[in-house]
């Protein structure tokens, strides 16, 4: 049984390691074969020159790698950290109290299916052309899925699960945080999930709100360099944060709902 | 006012439902004691409205019509035990157990020795940090037993409380509920679909028809604990009982 699961893990783990070596190994070839030319796609070697390099080189955007990396971080951890402090709340009150539902569900369904990118103009408007903006973009892409899967979750709450705390005598308080909230807490980290997902995706589309540095604009400054390798190398470094972050987000979810994976 | 020795008593309670098909009448009329200690079955065909009716006695819903009083010092509070368990899923036995009394604002300290009490009684020693999903089905209801044993109520109300179990695990919950009884006197009222069920354990059933439901018939098992399924009283209670269900259909 052990045994077996140990398997399980080590063939797992051989065929996420040659997932990447074959994608990574594809790409390689058909650069270094000449069949897409150099200028129009680099090889990973390359990039991963272009990185060391751009460890400490400021050409041709103005700051290091590093840099762009933490302007970047830091901007969407802004917007994302908002989102679910305003989201989530707002989603489990919507979901768990019906005057609120009733009171907030018009002007969400409305502000909802407006695109985070259509917000631009007016946001640098009322806010400027600034971090703030920026944040706020990534805020509203962010805040949606945070809210739908809050509320979608605190009303699945088993109402089995009500009556044992309402017979226990519990106040509507106590219905709320001690039944509803954690019967929504799995929903609500899927929410999170997805809503990082969301703002970080918004990272290149924000930054083009007048930044001067950022991993959105090094891709756009190497764009107009003509240096395909500073592209890949800014699309890189958004899809391996991502990657990790979400990660991280997963690793969190184990440690705060343990019950979860039990049998 | 209710004589002594009377816990609860139904006067004509009924109730409806709105659905598709118009409304739906469930319990016709039903009027009903729960005496003192005693442990009261309730034997009613299934989507009769046994359900309803014990969740009319336990607040989670209302009459349409008709009154449920209770008597003495008791204001309505009782412990409850559910057919599907009921437990939460992110709490561990222990936690779940002292739920009533951590609602009540009771002391850490002493509701945790009222729910490690119950917690022996109901033999889950030992599976205090366990969560729910590592129970097996009778252990779930251990721990629904044991919680509404802690609630310190006097009346303990079970709907169906081992439906969702295997026969075997079910013979031994039943002795279990005898055992703990014979240990802490309760007002017992336990609703089962089960005729055989209702003969072993009640010391009173009351027969409910189809629905909408009203009481058809009273029995008082005139049989020695611990009662065996194949003694020949046993078994003409039973038939007994069948033939009036099955007129009643
Ligand atoms: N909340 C409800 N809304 C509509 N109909 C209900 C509701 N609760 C119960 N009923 C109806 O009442 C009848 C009796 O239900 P119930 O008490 O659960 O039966 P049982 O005797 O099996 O416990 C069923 O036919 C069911 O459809
Ligand atoms: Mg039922």
């Amino acid at each position: 049984m052990y045994n077996e699961k140990k398997r399980s893990a080590w063939m797992k783990m051989l065929l996420n390691v040659s997932g990447l070596a074959m994608f990574f190994g594809i790409w390689e070839l058909i650069v270094d074969i000449g069949l897409v030319s150099e200028k129009k796609l680099v090889a990973p070697s390359a990039v991963f020159m272009t990185f060391i390099d751009k460890l400490t080189n400021v050409v041709p955007d103005g700051n290091t790698i590093i840099a762009h990396t933490l302007t970047s971080l830091q901007l969407v951890l802004i917007g994302f950290l908002l989102s679910c402090l305003i989201g989530v709340p707002l989603g489990l009150l919507m979901g768990f109290f019906k005057p609120a539902e009733y009171f907030f569900t018009p002007i969400f369904e409305i502000v909802r299916p407006i695109p985070p990118l259509a917000w631009i103009p007016i946001v640098i408007v009322a806010l400027g052309i600034g971090i703030e903006a920026e944040a706020f973009i990534i805020f509203v892409a962010a805040f949606v899925p945070c809210v739908i899967n809050s509320y979608t979750g605190i009303q699945a709450t088993n109402k089995t699960l009500l009556d044992v705390a309402k017979t226990a005598g519990a106040t509507n308080a106590q219905l709320f945080f001690k039944v509803g909230i954690p019967s929504a807490l799995p929903m609500v980290f899927t929410g999170i999930k997805v809503s990082f997902g969301s703002a970080w995706a918004t990272l290149v589309a924000a930054e083009m709100i007048a930044s001067t540095v950022g991993l959105g604009f090094m891709i756009q400054q190497g764009r107009n360099a003509v240096r395909p390798d500073i592209v890949i190398l800014g699309m890189s470094v958004i899809g391996l944060i991502g990657a990790a972050l979400t990660g991280l987000l997963s690793i969190l979810e184990k440690k705060a709902l343990p019950w979860r994976d039990l049998k | 006012m209710a004589e002594t020795g009377c816990k609860i008593r139904l006067q004509s309670v009924s109730k409806c439902f709105d659905d598709k098909c118009g409304k739906t009448a469930v319990l016709d009329e039903i009027s009903l004691d729960v005496y003192e200690n005693e442990f009261l079955v309730i034997l009613g065909p299934g989507q009769c409205g046994k359900s309803v009716l014990l969740n009319i006695i336990a607040d989670m819903d209302s009459a349409d019509s008709g009154t449920v009083e209770f008597t003495g010092e008791n204001n309505g509070q009782v412990g409850f035990v559910f057919q599907r368990y009921a437990l939460f899923g992110w709490k561990n036995v222990l936690k779940n157990v002292e739920l009533p009394l951590k609602l009540k604002g009771v002391d850490k300290d002493v509701r945790r020795a009222v729910a490690m009490k119950y917690i022996e009684m109901v033999g889950l020693k030992g599976f205090e940090k366990s969560y729910p999903a590592q129970l097996s089905g009778g252990m779930k209801q251990r721990v629904g037993i044991a919680r509404a044993y802690t609630s310190g109520n006097d009346i303990i109300l079970m709907d169906e409380p081992f439906g969702a179990l295997d026969a075997q695990t079910r013979y031994q919950m039943q002795d279990e509920i005898l055992k703990i009884r014979s240990k802490e006197k309760k007002t017992i009222v336990f609703v089962t679909n089960n005729i055989e069920e209702a003969i072993y354990l009640g010391d009173r059933i009351l027969l409910l028809s189809n629905k909408p439901s009203k009481v058809m018939k009273e029995y008082v098992p005139d049989l020695k604990r611990p009662r065996k399924n194949t003694s020949s009283e046993f078994m003409r209670l039973r038939d007994e009982i069948t033939e009036t269900m099955d007129l009643a259909l």
